[in-house]
């Protein structure tokens, strides 16, 4: 589905974002983009809808370059970026305007994303504070039943009630032939929601992995004292004791703790890729 | 590259139209702001100063009117591209660059010609009439005049490449694009004219009075030996033993030819591939 190969990119001389990176996203997956400040997440996702350019290797969507940002490629993909513009009109003149570039919108479907975030349909877009404005967005994005729907930090903005929201209308929409790739600092936002981790740090892709391959291979727990576990490879402190992060050797169950993973794949990459690989 | 990946009758008849949805507003205030000032700056002028007699005696109104305001609207054409999250919008929205060019450079052009001569209309019809209530004369039709002179169409000539600056100007800078063309423009033709000033030193310097004399591709004025007392005539100059060294008619005719329906298009195309690699 998003194919980028050997990517090389940089706002200034001497100072590269991407070198060399390569991802492969397939259909039916959602994908979360984890990553520091400045690493280059929402670069990365501009360069999957074309809005930046390659400067070495090749970006490719659904098989059409996505530089040239051509209107069959347009259509099968859509942005929410984390900071967004929507039109001074009405919320039916913005989807009388917009919706007919996208030839599988569901117009149906739209009215129940934006009745499950509780926006009333007759209401201007100019009244809305920028939370209902993003829940809009996310909705009408939805709906277009685009083939990639890429999102920078949706859940930014929104309050607690309609993150749980958020997390519900995405699990709906998800399908075989989607590819839903998520960008966010917000890791609990995402928890039970993304199936597959990807974690860009210094230029390139260091984690790729299911969730499932995940827990396969790395236990998650939380501990008294940290004596009591063997090698453990990211420990981190609270009120409740110790949670920890080891390598999962007697095949136990556990639930994902993303923070937890995305700091220990940046505290320990090579152990974690050893791992892994 | 698929046909229709490029230019689509509906798709671009649906742009449009969201086009026109999303900045009705903007140009109907466009439209009642332009409408207003000719008609003050009109009642001004004929209050204070001048006599409207004629329709005739409102063309250079009309004139500044037609650059004035058509190249600050043109300036303003990309002002999204200037705005991240609107540009994004706008250049993710799934039609062709080219439509969305298209769309633009209709509205720049051929729709603010209508909406102009449209206000500027409306603008003399009010003043014709405050002119009959005030002295119980209406203005004379004498435009039949005007319209078939060559400055008239050289009016228009002219406007059309000052759009196609402006609009270039529009893609390239974001913000105050007005100034910043207007800026570089004087620039560039200043850099041109010293190009050519150094030019015709190089080849004329001993038969020119002053470095000033010549205008960049037209000619250039050479001053001939005092000794050979003759005089010349070169395309109908005569300088009594100053010459004109002008280009030859066919070459000229040419310049003029691509000045006149050339310089508009190309920059029209630079402004559409610079439209197409736009990132942000």
């Amino acid at each position: 589905m998003i194919s980028i190969q050997n990517l090389s990119f940089s706002y200034r001389k001497n100072k590269p974002l991407f070198e060399g990176l390569n991802l492969q996203l397939e259909a039916g997956q959602i994908y979360g983009l984890l990553g520091k400040n400045g690493a280059g997440k929402s670069s990365l996702l501009k360069q999957m809808a074309g809005l930046l350019f390659p400067q070495g290797g090749v970006c490719r969507v659904m098989g059409y370059e996505a530089r040239y940002r051509q209107p069959d490629f347009l259509r099968n993909l859509f942005m929410v970026p984390e900071e967004f513009y929507l039109p001074q009109v009405h919320i039916k003149n913005y989807v009388k305007t917009y919706a007919p570039f996208y030839p599988d919108f569901d117009n149906k479907a739209f009215n129940n994303y934006l009745s499950e975030f509780q926006i009333p349909l007759d209401q201007r877009i100019t009244d809305m504070s920028y939370g209902q404005k993003k829940k809009v967005l996310i909705s009408f994005a939805l709906a277009t039943n685009t083939k990639a729907l890429i999102m920078d930090e949706p859940t930014n903005g929104l309050d607690i009630p309609s993150k749980s929201q958020f997390r519900k209308v995405i699990a709906a929409a998800v399908s075989d032939e989607k590819c839903i790739v998520i960008s966010t600092h917000q890791v609990r936002d995402l928890d039970n929601l993304i199936n597959n981790i990807v974690i860009i740090e210094d230029h390139r892709i260091i984690f790729q992995q299911d969730v499932a391959a995940v827990t396969d291979k790395l236990c998650f727990k939380t501990v008294s004292n940290l004596e009591d576990v063997g090698d453990v490879l990211f420990a981190s402190s609270s009120l409740r004791g110790h949670s920890v992060i080891t390598e999962n050797a007697g095949m136990e169950q556990s639930r994902i703790d993303m923070e937890m993973l995305f700091n220990a794949v940046l505290d320990q990459p090579e152990k974690i890729s050893k791992i892994f690989n | 590259m698929q046909a229709n990946n490029i230019l689509s009758a509906g798709r671009f008849g649906a742009y449009l139209k969201k086009h026109l949805v999303d900045n009705y507003r903007f140009y109907l205030m466009s439209i009642v702001v332009v409408t207003g000032l000719l008609l003050l700056l009109l009642i001004f002028v004929g209050i204070t100063d001048t006599h409207f007699s004629h329709y005739g005696d409102l063309v250079p109104f009309y004139l500044i009117g037609l650059y004035v305001s058509g190249l600050i609207f043109t300036s303003m054409s990309f002002n999204e591209l200037g705005n991240k999250p609107h540009g994004i919008d706008y250049l993710l929205l799934p039609a062709s660059h080219l439509e969305k060019f298209l769309t633009t450079l209709l509205i720049t052009t051929i729709g603010f010609l209508l909406v102009y001569h449209l206000a500027f209309f409306l603008a003399a019809k009010v003043l014709d009439t405050i002119i009959g209530i005030r002295t119980g004369a209406h203005m004379e039709n004498d435009l039949t005049r005007h319209f078939n002179s060559d400055e008239w169409k050289w009016s228009y000539i002219v406007w059309f490449i000052a759009q196609s600056v402006f609009f270039l100007g529009a893609i390239y800078f974001h913000k105050y694009s007005l100034i910043k063309t207007a800026f570089f423009f004087i620039v560039f033709v200043l850099a041109l004219y010293l190009i050519h000033a150094v030019f015709a030193q190089i080849f004329f310097h001993k038969y020119m009075d002053d470095w000033r004399t010549h205008i960049p591709f037209v000619g250039v004025n050479i001053e001939l030996e005092q000794q050979k007392h003759y005089t010349v005539m070169v395309s109908g100059n005569i300088y009594h033993n100053h010459v004109m060294l002008m280009l030859p008619e066919k070459v000229r005719d040419v310049l003029l030819f691509m000045v006149k329906y050339m310089v508009a298009p190309i920059l029209w195309t630079v402004a559409y591939f610079r439209l197409r690699d736009k990132e942000i």
